[in-house]
Order: C-alpha cells, then structure tokens, then sequence
C-alpha cells in the first residue's frame, strides 16, 4: 500500500542548477558583449539626440547600444548632462568668435568701400574741375583770337 | 621819327598781339607787357592792346590793376564785349563774385552767339572754382 503510486507521491529529487546541466549558457548570459553596429550607432543616437533631448539622447543611445543597464543610473545622466553643457558652452564660444571674426570682416569691408568712394568722388570732382578750367582757357583763348582778328588799324 | 611814322599792316600787329598772349602763358609777363604797350602805340584807339594788357595783370594776380585797365579800355570802347568780359574776370577773381557775375549775365543775354559771351558762360561755370563762397 505504501508503494501506492496513487497515495504516495513518487519520491524526486531536487534538480541541480541550470548552470550546473548547461555551463556553457551560463557563461553567454554573463558575458553577453553588445554587437559593435550597435555600440556605434547607439553613440550616434547618443549625440544625436542630446541636442534635441538632453540626457535622454544618452538613455537611449545606451540602450541601443546595449548599455541598458545604465538606464536610471542618477550619476550617468548627470554625466552626460554635464558633457552636453559642455558641449553648449564649446558651441557658444565657437559661434560668438566666428560672429566677431564676421563683424571684424564687416567693418574691415565698410571702411575698404567708403575709402573707394571717397576716392571716386576725388577723382570725379577733379575730373570736373579740369574740364571747367580746360573749358575757360579754350573759350577765353578763341575769345581773344576773334578780337585780335576784329582790330583795324 | 615817332612810333606813329612806322607803318604796321594789320597782319603784323595781330602777330604782335598773339606774341604777347604767348609770353603771357609762358609767364614772361614783363615782355608781354612791354608787347602790349607797343601795340597800344600803333592802336591808340582800339580797346584790345589794352584789354591784352589787363589780362597781363590778370594773370599776375593783381586783380585790381587789371580791372582798372579794363575799365580803361571800356572807355575807349564802351560797346567792347570782349574789355567788358575781362573786367568781369578781374572782379570775379578779385572777389567781388556778386557783380562779376551780374556783369557775365548781361553780357550772355545781350550777345548768347558772341565768342565773349561763350567765355562769360565758362567763367560763371568757373565762379565755384575760381571764388567760392
């Protein structure tokens, strides 16, 4: 009666760890490496992102390129935080410097034309001027040559 | 013998009068001047040995002789348009633009095809340059 399948369960055993039967699955899960297209298309994402997003760019990128686990880490955020602040103020300073280098050009233009055009208006105004006296001179002398023809003596 | 007694064509004394306006350009004022008077000599009635030599003193810069002979000339003949045009010249460079020009303007607008009036129209064109206000 006690062999009684039916009243007595059947004695098992406890099984051994999964490790334990397939070692070889153990060690994958545990050194389960991101594909390499991933890792740098989720560094794209990344920076892509943090432009539009701050610190969610990193999130994402991180996860795309497996780095899942740094999803919800406080200091990685403020990590990538701080490197897209960074980034800015680089972004900043380029663009105020390219500005001034712009405006320097600018101005440097401005004075180069004026001077051009104050040289013109020389040029025009002596120009005027040596027509107006060219013009005395040749009057003037036909003017004494139709007297000096008119005289009787 | 006086000047009078030396016969001068016509021919020889416009001559005479081109050389002094030559020498005049060239600076050689001394000599046009002495040109000047000479002919004045054979042309004691005509105003333009006399007007020459205003222009003499034009040129010089003394505004006032010139004006002065000029004036001169005007009364040998009143009708010269030619004596009243440097009379014009020696005011508007001796700085009396006001009258100069007044005197240019009825000269145009008595004689507009006059060879004068074309060289009263070129000082007033030149009235800025020669005495700006």
């Amino acid at each position: 009666m006690a062999d009684d399948t039916l009243i007595t369960p059947v004695k098992t055993e406890t099984l051994p760890p999964v490790a334990a039967v397939y070692p070889e699955l153990d060690v994958q899960q545990k050194t389960k490496e991101p594909n390499k297209f991933l890792k740098v298309l989720g560094g794209v994402a990344s920076t892509a992102l943090n432009f539009v997003a701050p610190g969610l760019g990193g999130i994402l990128g991180n996860v795309i390129g497996g780095g899942g686990s740094s999803f919800g880490s406080y200091s990685a955020l403020m990590e990538q935080q701080r490197q897209f602040e960074e980034m800015q103020r680089y972004n900043q300073i380029s663009s105020s410097l390219q500005a001034r280098q712009q405006n320097q050009m600018m101005n440097q233009q401005q004075q180069n034309s004026m001077q051009l055009i104050s040289v013109q208006h020389r040029v025009g105004m002596q120009a005027q001027e040596f027509t107006t006296v060219s013009n005395l001179m040749k009057t003037r002398h036909d003017s004494e040559m139709s007297a000096v023809n008119n005289i009787k003596s | 013998m006086t000047i009078r007694e030396i016969s001068v064509s016509n021919e020889e004394l416009r001559v005479m009068l081109e050389t002094g306006y030559i020498l005049r350009e060239a600076a050689k004022f001394e000599q046009a001047e002495a040109i000047f008077r000479g002919v004045m000599e054979f042309l004691p009635e005509s105003d333009v040995p006399q007007v020459g030599l205003g222009t003499v003193y034009l040129q010089r810069g003394d505004f006032r002789e010139a004006a002065e002979i000029c004036e001169q000339a005007l009364e040998l003949n009143p009708d010269s348009l030619y004596a009243r045009v440097h009379y014009a010249e020696a005011l508007l460079f001796g700085r009396q633009r006001e009258k100069a020009e007044s005197e240019l303007k009825e000269i145009i607008s008595g004689n507009p095809d006059s060879p004068h009036s074309q060289t009263a129209q070129a000082l007033l064109d030149a009235a800025d340059l020669i005495s700006p206000n």
